[in-house]
């Protein structure tokens, strides 16, 4: 039995921690901006290219190479929303088309300067094995960053001024503000956090597959899933407990049907939640 | 002028006129009730599949299971029926929030497209379906496409006449009641959610006769024919005119037509093919961008009834 099991746990593991890592951004913003940003995937493969670039081409280290590009792509969240996403504060819809717009242009210029050819990171942790179980180095990498993102998203949110002035924004803006709170530079510490994030999800997500233009878009409609389960709260706990109903949905539905209909399954449990919660809340 | 370039052109101008009526229906959904859907495209692909079943001759099956072999007219109000249900189904299940409905939608764009390109006994896969219409086996090249496109002219205007028209009647008062400001409409005893299910039902009902239109002169179903970047390119369209006026969302499809032919034709960089293919996406993206934040309301901005 047990030869059986474990590539399951294993896939469970790798994905529940990868759709943790890539949601925790959007998470972030949609619970502080208020909309859902479409182009939050692009930021991830953002993230992935710059680490193979400076690996590949500029002959980094790997782990120089992760901690620079994290910070360019949170700086480079923080630059989009300056030129786009500021002027329109306050209007959900026509930030979610905006976001449509900017994730176009993200994930095309991605396409002209870096090509249509697969890529693949040349990177890979040593296997372990305990208890007769080979763990793979990704496993373990994904493991680690996902543990480090939520005890940070945690100390952060609660030990810190940044993290009570995120918490009050999230909850009520305009109250925020007339606390005090400048939301501005706030919404500005989110969206670092958020770029910085959707990095690191794009390198593990490159740590077990190949890197395209499309791979951080392929994962947006399972983020954006996991962000609306996760409730009204700012909780990267629920967060996490989100993303392993939905992969852990997604692979237990391997053994009933086709693999092609997983993300489908995924978007069942979206369905059924969203459901339950608004009979719950009559 | 060659038979062939004519018949070109009006291939061309039939296209054109499908994307109206795709970009009408679109307003009237977001235009006048402010419905964001993002799954047009899996409306227009289930009006072209289930038309396309419906017409299949069950005596020439050969790769799909399923075929009834009705005649267009019968198959066409199928298509916009079973369109309507699912619809329905789609917007009921998200009563609550237009970002849902819009997530829901787009979620259920993605799934149809990966049913049909799996489920082979009844769509054929990535194959797909091919059906024989009546008017191939009676005209030439030239009159098939005459006749093609004056259908599609009849069928335009038709929605625009009934878009328009419900803009402006009382249906239509209340749709933009509600998107100005729901709690208000609330308020004056409006059901805000069963109303504005209505108009998701008729706009996806719409889109879906249009891609039953398009597949009986098309001739073949299959995915690569719906792609989600259709969506967003009748999406910007809509944007490009003007939301909520008519006149301004054909211009807009208009012009997004011509300057997607024109990037075709010109925007050629021998040796590097990926950065023409990825340059009109960026070129498009950074319009949708530039306009939301610059242009909300379009080149033509909106056109309401005087209480709207």
């Amino acid at each position: 039995m047990a030869p059986q099991v474990w590539p399951i746990i294993n896939s469970f593991l790798l994905e529940t921690s990868t759709l943790f890592l890539l949601a925790t951004g959007f998470f972030l913003i949609h619970r502080t901006a208020r909309f859902l940003n479409i182009a939050h995937g692009d930021y991830a493969t953002l993230g992935a290219y710059l680490v193979w670039s400076f690996v590949s081409l500029v002959g980094w280290n790997v782990w120089l190479a992760l901690v620079i590009s994290v910070v360019v792509t949170g700086l480079f969240a923080v630059l989009i929303d300056q030129v786009s996403y500021k002027y329109l504060r306050g209007a959900p819809l026509a930030l979610l088309l905006c976001s449509i717009g900017v994730g176009l242009v993200v994930r095309y210029v991605i396409f002209i300067a870096w090509g249509a050819r697969f890529k693949k990171l040349a990177f890979a942790l040593p296997n372990v094995e305990i208890l007769g179980t080979v763990i793979s180095g990704s496993l373990i990498l994904a493991l680690v960053f996902g543990g480090f993102v939520i005890l940070l998203a945690y100390y952060l949110l609660k030990y810190t001024g940044l993290g009570t002035s995120i918490r009050a924004v999230a909850d009520n803006p305009k109250l925020a503000e007339s606390f005090g709170i400048d939301t501005e530079k706030t919404l500005k510490f989110a969206w670092f956090l958020s770029g910085c994030s959707a990095a690191l999800g794009g390198v593990v997500l490159v740590l077990y597959r190949p890197l395209t233009f499309d791979m951080g878009f392929m994962w947006i409609l399972l983020i954006i899933a996991v962000s609306i389960l996760a409730g009204t709260k700012i909780n990267f706990s629920l967060l996490l407990g989100a993303c392993s109903i939905i992969v852990g949905g997604m692979e237990l539905s391997l053994f009933f049907i086709s693999e092609a209909y997983r993300t489908g399954i995924g978007f069942a449990i979206l369905i059924i939640a969203i459901l339950v919660r608004s009979a719950l809340e009559k | 002028m060659t038979v062939a370039f004519i018949a070109f052109c009006l291939s061309f101008i039939s296209l054109f006129l499908i994307y109206v009526i795709l970009v009408l229906a679109l307003n009237l959904q977001w235009g006048q009730a402010g419905i964001l859907n993002f799954g047009l495209v899996g409306f227009v692909a289930l009006g072209a599949y289930t038309t396309a079943i419906c017409m299949l001759d069950p005596s020439t099956l050969a790769h799909v299971d399923v075929g009834f072999g009705l005649p267009f007219p019968v198959a066409f109000v199928i298509a916009i029926i079973v369109t309507g249900i699912i619809a329905w189904l789609v917007s009921a299940i998200v009563r609550l929030g237009l970002e849902e409905l819009a997530i829901i939608s787009l979620a259920f764009a993605e799934f149809l497209h990966v049913t049909i390109s799996n489920e082979e006994w009844l769509t054929g896969g990535t194959v797909g379906i091919y059906i024989s219409s009546l008017l191939d086996e009676k005209l030439d090249l030239l009159g098939y496409n005459v006749a093609f496109t004056v259908i599609l002219l009849v069928a335009a205007l038709l929605v625009y006449y009934f878009t328009t028209k419900l803009n402006f009647s009382q249906f239509g008062r209340i749709a933009n009641a509600i998107r100005q400001d729901e709690i208000k409409a609330k308020s004056l005893g409006i059901d805000t959610v069963s109303h504005r299910m209505k108009i998701f039902v008729i706009g996806s009902m719409i889109m879906a006769a249009a891609g039953s239109l398009y597949i009986y002169f098309g001739l073949r179903a299959v995915p690569e024919l719906y792609p989600v970047g259709l969506t967003f390119a009748i999406w910007i369209a809509l944007i490009l005119g003007g939301t909520g006026n008519n006149l301004g969302a054909v211009l807009g499809m208009g012009i997004y037509m011509l300057l997607d032919m024109l990037a075709r034709l010109y925007l050629n960089i021998p040796g590097h093919p990926e950065i023409a293919a990825g340059l009109k996406f960026v070129i498009i993206g950074l319009l949708l961008v530039i306009l939301i934040i610059r242009r909300p309301e379009g080149i033509l901005g909106p056109k309401r009834s005087r209480y709207g």
